[in-house]
């Protein structure tokens, strides 16, 4: 009868216990989660709350089989697109940063999905390559979200041992190298993302 | 003792329990791994996957970035200020300063530069940073220009790496020498060049700052723009008659120049002897002297007895020999006979002898005394009278005359014509000058300055029905040497019926654009700098200008002070296109007037075609003032697009 008496008892006590930890369990992960973001805003004195963040449309990807290039080789390098919602836009303007120390830059073509390039030139003096794509159409290129679109490739062959990089213009140095994206209705650049291309010139 | 066993199982649960929670809260971490698919590997509630961070559909990528409050990834590329130049994006026109507020106001700090970033990257993401996007101020490397060694006289550009990319600034004086660079030491111990600075500035004006080695303004011309020494004439001679002697001995006191440089002796086959100056750096230009007062005349007595009898031939420059055998005996001038001759000398100590001298200095022989020329009488009155050249005479002709008699206003100025005649302070000679741009109210007229010129615009042809709707032109005009500048001008234009450039687009010409008094003094390396309304702004430097060229190269022949109402030819401009074919007149898209002509313009433009509407003239995006927006428009901007951006 004791011993009844005791599993009647322990049965609920343990129930609760176990209701009662839970809750606090899922408390305090927010919690966590709430006190991680205010130590980081605090120790990042850097941050300057008046920037106002628009948020990105689409992504501007370099995308190549290997980082590691050996001097004298070449090596394909495209540079694609993907929307993060469909949109309709204009004009795809491409200013591609490099070093012609570095490297040699050939076989600029554009995508053979997109209308013809209005201008597609390699600029070996000053390290640019550059490729302007126009949509003649009204309502402009379609440009549907999550699809791969593939914008130019090009051939990278290394001259010299080291670290090179391509990188995406944004006109911060040369207000006539800016790369955009034109949206049809509005006539105005898309805020995208963008990334460096990092290469390892090997022998 | 069974209770206790269950009551230790219960408060071990609720411990157990506790130290769960705690564990779970730590498992949050996101790591980076290769390139170009940045991987992202999860550990979050002991659970590991692969993804590829810019699949915006994976589940990993969103996880992780859900539970580290990456709500945000970076937008773009960095966007930076740079020192010194015009900036975009955020910060707007203006120049870089030490921080990001900085960016946009006129000034900026010395040897500062501001890399203002946009952050969210993954290597944060690593290192347990926060990864909502962030403005970070950088000022560990310079982009200023760099100096690698004191004392160099050329700068080298920056990356943002704190390397040196090659020369590209060369520092120039005044004079056109190379100067050197103000260093401005280092920024940070990670920036291992200096900074620097020209003295004379930090933007290529192709003056005090070049972007090709500096050569001087003008070139120093030996014996032309040479200046003589002070010492010319305490010479001592010693030569025979009819001897030339030689030059180790002409001089024993050498005379010098006066920049202290040894001249150079050139003897002549005529006994005469001159010296000459050449300029060095910095005295390019000098006026003071020259060769010819430095001339020395090897001359006997006889001589320099001709010119004291007749002072006139001596004034006037003649050597006496050659002027009493030219022209002297047959005025009935004599010459006079004094027997043997030694020489005696002539410098500018202007010394003259008697009849014998053997002295072999600059003064006469022991023998003779210097000869005092005896003076001329002048007539009373008359200085028609006296013919001397050169001598005074104090009859009431007043100070020097040189034989004409002019009657006048005291220090009066009237105009005759182009000449301002000046009476002087005894009213006895009238001085003509010549004025280049006439004369009036007893003064030279001083010059205007101003430009009339031809140009076409890009796609507008003579039959365009809104040809008259083209607005203004904006017009720039500056001398880099002079470092003078006018901007903000505004003129309008009109059509030259039946002129047409090589694309038969219409000629235009703007009619006599007055500039600023600050041109009417400068020279011709003037440019102007041309926008129209819908076009880009072009450089023109040079009459007849075919294209773009070299600013810092090229010197302009543009004269801002003609007085023949000269009209100057720019409609031979032509942008060269990729495919080397001229496209000719003024680049036509830029709508938003943001210098520079882009996807942004041609999508405006785009979106107000209407080719069926009927012609009306101001219609936003007509390029070719055709009344109409349609492909011919978006085809001019395609053209546009390989130039794309202001001069």
């Amino acid at each position: 009868m004791e011993k009844n008496n005791l599993i009647k008892f322990l049965i609920p006590l343990i129930a609760a216990l176990v209701v009662f930890e839970s809750i606090v369990l899922v408390t305090n992960l927010d919690k966590g989660t709430k006190t991680n973001t205010n130590t980081e805003a605090t120790s990042s004195a850097t941050i300057e709350p008046e920037v106002t963040i628009t948020e990105p449309v689409a992504e501007m990807i370099f995308e190549t089989t290997n980082t590691d290039m050996k001097v004298g080789k070449s090596y394909k390098v495209n540079l694609n697109v993907v929307a993060k919602e469909d949109l309709m836009i204009d004009g795809i303007e491409t200013y591609i940063k490099y070093d012609p120390n570095l490297m040699t830059i050939s076989g600029l073509s554009s995508s053979n999905k997109l209308p013809k390039a209005t201008v597609s030139k390699i600029d070996a003096q000053i390290g640019i390559i550059k490729n302007v794509v126009l949509i003649d159409a009204k309502a402009g290129y379609e440009l549907n979200k999550g699809i791969i679109n593939s914008v130019l490739s090009f051939t990278v062959t290394p001259k010299k041992v080291g670290l090179a990089s391509f990188e995406i213009s944004s006109g911060n140095t040369d207000k006539e190298f800016v790369t955009m994206m034109v949206e049809n209705q509005t006539s105005k650049q898309l805020v995208f993302l963008t990334n460096k291309l990092d290469i390892n010139a090997i022998k | 003792m069974r209770n206790k066993i269950i009551l230790k199982l219960i408060i071990g649960l609720v411990i157990w329990l506790t130290i769960g929670t705690i564990k779970v809260q730590a498992a949050v971490t996101c790591q980076l791994s290769s390139y170009p698919y940045t991987i992202i590997t999860c550990n979050l509630a002991d659970t590991y996957q692969l993804c590829l961070i810019n699949n915006s559909n994976d589940c990993c990528r969103n996880k992780c970035i859900q539970d580290i409050n990456c709500a945000n990834d970076c937008i773009g590329a960095e966007d930076m200020c740079y020192k010194g130049n015009n900036n975009i994006g955020n910060c707007g026109i203006g120049f870089c300063g030490s921080d990001k507020s900085d960016c946009c106001t006129s000034s900026y700090s010395n040897w500062t530069k501001s890399k203002i970033t946009c952050v969210n990257r993954n290597s944060d993401i690593l290192n347990g940073l926060n990864c909502v996007p962030q403005w970070i101020t950088s000022l560990d490397c310079s982009l200023g220009d760099k100096l690698k060694n004191i004392g160099d006289t050329f700068l080298y550009a920056s990356d943002c790496h704190c390397s040196i990319l090659g020369v590209y600034k060369y520092c120039c004086d005044a004079a056109g020498y190379p100067e050197a660079a103000i260093n401005g030491g280092f920024l940070t111990a990670v920036d291992i060049y200096r900074n620097g600075q020209c003295p004379g500035g930090y933007i290529v004006d192709g003056n005090r700052v070049r972007s090709v080695p500096c050569t001087p303004n003008c070139v120093p011309t030996n014996g032309t723009n040479g200046v003589c020494g002070a010492a010319a004439g305490t010479m001592h001679w010693s030569m025979g008659v009819g001897t030339a002697p030689a030059t180790t001995n002409l001089i024993t006191q050498n005379p010098l120049c006066a920049d202290g440089s040894k001249p150079t002796v050139n003897t002549n086959a005529d006994y005469t002897y001159t010296w000459t100056c050449g300029g060095t750096a910095g005295s390019c230009g000098g006026t003071t002297g020259s060769s010819a007062s430095c001339k020395a005349y090897w001359l006997n007595c006889n001589d320099l007895n001709y010119w004291a009898m007749y002072p006139d031939v001596k004034n006037a420059g003649w050597r006496p020999y050659a002027h009493y055998q030219s022209s002297g005996q047959n005025e009935g001038r004599t010459w006079p006979t004094s027997g043997s001759t030694p020489f005696c000398f002539e410098s500018t100590k202007k010394i003259t002898c008697g009849n014998v001298d053997t002295g072999p200095n600059d003064t006469c022989g022991t023998n003779k005394a210097p000869v005092t020329p005896a003076p001329v009488v002048c007539t009373p009155n008359s200085c028609a009278a006296n013919t001397l050249v050169g001598q005074t005479c104090n009859d009431g002709c007043g100070g020097t005359q040189n034989g004409t008699k002019t009657n006048c206003t005291p220090n009066q100025k009237t105009c005759s014509g182009n000449i301002l005649n000046t009476c002087n302070s005894m009213g006895t000679v009238l001085t003509p000058t010549t004025c280049t741009y006439g004369c009036s109210n007893g003064a030279c007229n001083l010059a205007t300055a101003k430009i009339s010129f031809k140009f076409a615009f890009a796609g507008v042809k003579p039959n365009a029905s809104c040809i008259s709707s083209l607005g203004n032109l904006k017009i720039e005009v500056g001398n880099s040497p002079a470092n003078k500048y006018q901007g903000g001008l505004t003129t309008g234009f009109s059509v030259i019926a039946g002129s047409v450039d090589s694309a038969g687009n219409q000629i235009f010409k703007t009619d006599s654009i007055a500039l600023s008094n600050d041109f009417a003094s400068v020279n011709n390396n003037n440019y102007v700098k041309v926008k129209g309304l819908l076009h880009l702004k072009r450089r023109m430097c040079q009459e007849g200008q075919l294209t773009k060229i070299n600013n810092d190269t090229t010197i302009c022949n543009i004269n801002l002070i003609r007085t023949d109402d000269y009209v100057y030819d720019f409609s031979k401009y032509a942008f060269i296109t990729t495919d080397n074919s001229n496209f000719y007149g003024l680049l036509a898209g830029d709508v938003n007037s943001d210098g520079v002509i882009n996807s942004i313009d041609f999508s405006y433009v785009k979106s107000r075609i209407d080719a069926d509407s009927d012609i009306t003239c101001g219609r936003e995006g007509d390029l070719n003032a055709d009344g109409v927006v349609n492909n011919l428009d978006t085809g001019l901007i395609k053209i546009a697009l390989s130039s794309k951006d202001d001069e």
